[in-house]
């Protein structure tokens, strides 16, 4: 398609962008195929969590930075309790680092299985939405709604309640769980697992818009294991870097039209993408051996860069999560001791674990009082912000010549490609398009 | 014959949001209703797994400040006050998305009725303002003369 310079410019304006968690809106000017502006303009007011938490007792910090998010509490509680950890020189026993991954397990499935089959697959399908979509689709939402209700039941168990657990504590659990608890959590698992598998071979079926990008991937990455808690910062580029090293590497701007800051690589101030897709790209060969079996069943060559690809590799670590919640379950015993001892001590200590939505980094400073000095949060959500930009100026010349309404689904439809919690980054989205 | 009837309040520990949960609890308490479950739920979500078997369901929530706090309001689904009403959240079902999302999903019962107490103060952590506390009192009254009400009748709109 050429561009003309006398043509119009034209403007789409999302006013609310559905199907994402928090608030915020984008906009987007082009003329002809040429792409002028693009927005993700988060008006959501800052929520400042990393002041609050300056002065307040450690201990405090899991279940203070847990209300970022409702929808992935487990993991700003994960990277704050290892990050802490690290800063008062703690070790856990493997048996509570065994029961945090269930843990996480548990939020992956609940995240997953609600983005996967109400939020984003009425894009691919061609509903307004997962109500919409449920009248045709009745057994796909009824799978979606079963899943995350195990994930409920997960987090129930072993973090006392379902949203904004209050189970976990610096150094382990408060309450370690008991062995009938988490037995009589296994039926329903093995259903589970099964049931993703048939999922991400129905999502295998869906028609993936032929969009491919030199993506810079980013994901924790560990030898021995698919990386939740713990594993060193792998790219798509050959990095290998530590997460003490994470600041060196990653910055976070401001932008005039965010309330959330963007996170870029340090070197050339350019975006990257973390989530699913890249965690399955640069890991696929740690996926569980159910997962690697459907990954390479499904037709597609990883890693991929096609972004629309996100809602299989979602699939593919549904299936992962299941797996590996059923082997922790199936050979629990008990723990004689859910926490171990943390003295306070001056300290800095930083951690970054793997939330549903990509890398979740912590750094905490504290006194020998216990009290936190200093914290750093840097979400998923700020670190993908960039790349949904980019995604759509490069998308956008594809659908030019669609009407309003189309490019609008479109767009929003690679939007939710990234899952985007702004809630978490911030921090509702409105979509404006401006031909003017 | 008493329709199986699932008693639902919705609510939370946030000032006048718990009134839905009061509402439920004091009726619970009175007890004398006959083939009647009562439940209290954080989310409209959690709905969607608590229908098998419901015949007439039956949900008492706080609503939205609107310059009379305390007053007692009923819809019967699918009321248009209740289908105009916008989702509160993204990844949350508000009520009225859970209640549609039950009805494409077959789950929902025959009978549908909202019961709702005008807030004034949904401060975290507060406790229910007096005027709230007496519209539980009068919502406890009415809805238990309306659930007293030969079957027929209890799932037809109140007046």
């Amino acid at each position: 398609m050429s561009t003309e310079v006398s043509s119009p410019a034209r403007v789409i304006k999302v006013e609310a962008l559905a199907r994402v968690e928090g608030e915020g809106g984008l906009h987007v000017r082009f003329r002809g195929d040429r792409v002028e502006e693009v927005q993700l303009v988060i008006f959501e007011p800052p929520r400042l969590f990393e002041a609050f938490l300056r002065g307040r007792s450690l201990a405090e910090v899991p279940d203070i930075v847990a209300r970022i998010c409702g929808i992935c509490p487990v993991a700003y509680q994960m990277s704050s309790v290892h990050a802490l950890e690290a800063a008062l020189g703690v070790q856990i026993t493997p048996e509570i680092r065994r029961l945090r991954r269930l843990l996480y397990c548990g939020e992956w499935i609940e995240s997953h299985a609600l983005h996967v089959h109400l939020l984003h697959a009425p894009d691919f399908l061609g509903y307004e939405s997962g109500i919409a979509m449920a009248r045709d689709w009745p057994n796909e939402v009824n799978r979606g709604l079963r899943l995350k209700k195990h994930g409920n039941e997960l987090l129930e168990v072993l973090g006392g309640r379902a949203i904004h657990p209050i189970n976990v504590a610096v150094g382990g659990f408060y309450r370690a769980p008991r062995r009938e608890e988490m037995a009589a959590l296994i039926p329903d698992f093995e259903w589970g697992l099964a049931a993703t598998v048939e999922l991400t071979r129905w999502l295998a079926g869906l028609e993936f818009p032929d969009f491919e990008r030199p993506y810079r991937f980013v994901a924790l990455a560990h030898p021995d294991e698919y990386a939740l808690n713990e594993g060193h910062v792998a790219t798509s580029t050959g990095e290998s870097i530590e997460v003490t090293d994470f600041e060196s590497h990653f910055e976070e701007r401001q932008v005039p039209h965010s309330t959330a800051l963007h996170c870029v690589s340090k070197a050339d101030g350019t975006p990257y993408f973390v989530g699913p897709l890249a965690r399955v790209n640069l890991s696929g060969d740690r996926l569980s051996p159910t997962a690697r079996r459907v990954a390479d069943e499904v037709g597609i060559a990883w890693p991929s860069n096609n972004s629309f690809h996100s809602i299989l590799a979602r699939g593919l670590e549904l299936i992962h999560v299941y797996e590996e919640a059923l082997d922790i379950l199936k050979t629990y015993r008990g723990l004689a001791r859910p926490r171990v001892d943390c003295p306070p001590r001056t300290g800095v200590g930083c951690a970054a674990t793997e939330a549903p939505r990509g890398l979740l980094y912590h750094r905490y400073e504290v006194n020998d009082e216990g009290l936190v000095v200093f914290a750093k949060i840097v979400p998923p959500t700020s670190q993908n912000q960039g790349q949904i930009e980019d995604d759509l100026r490069n998308w956008i010349p594809h659908i030019a010549d669609r009407d309003e309404p189309a490019m609008t689904r479109s767009c929003e439809h690679l939007v939710r490609n990234y899952d985007p919690c702004i809630s978490c980054s911030t921090h509702f989205l409105r979509l404006t398009i401006d031909r003017s | 014959m008493t329709p199986t009837t699932l008693l639902v309040g919705l609510g939370s520990f946030h000032g006048d949001d718990r009134a839905g949960w009061e509402v439920v609890e004091r009726l619970a308490s009175r007890g004398g209703i006959l083939n009647c479950t009562c439940k209290l739920l954080r989310s409209p979500g959690e709905l969607l797994d608590v229908l098998e078997g419901v015949e007439r369901l039956v949900i008492c929530d706080a609503c939205a400040p609107d310059g009379a706090a305390g007053s007692v309001h009923c819809w019967h689904w699918p009321a248009d006050t209740l289908l105009c009403q916008r989702a509160s959240g993204s990844h949350n079902l508000s009520l009225v998305d859970a209640l549609r999302l039950a009805k494409e999903l077959a789950r929902l019962p025959a009978s549908v009725t909202v019961w709702g107490v005008e807030g004034a103060d949904f401060t975290p952590g507060s406790e229910l303002s007096p005027a709230v506390r007496d519209g539980v009192e009068k919502a406890v009254e009415q809805i238990a003369t309306w659930l007293a009400r030969p079957a027929k009748s209890a799932v037809e709109p109140y007046r």
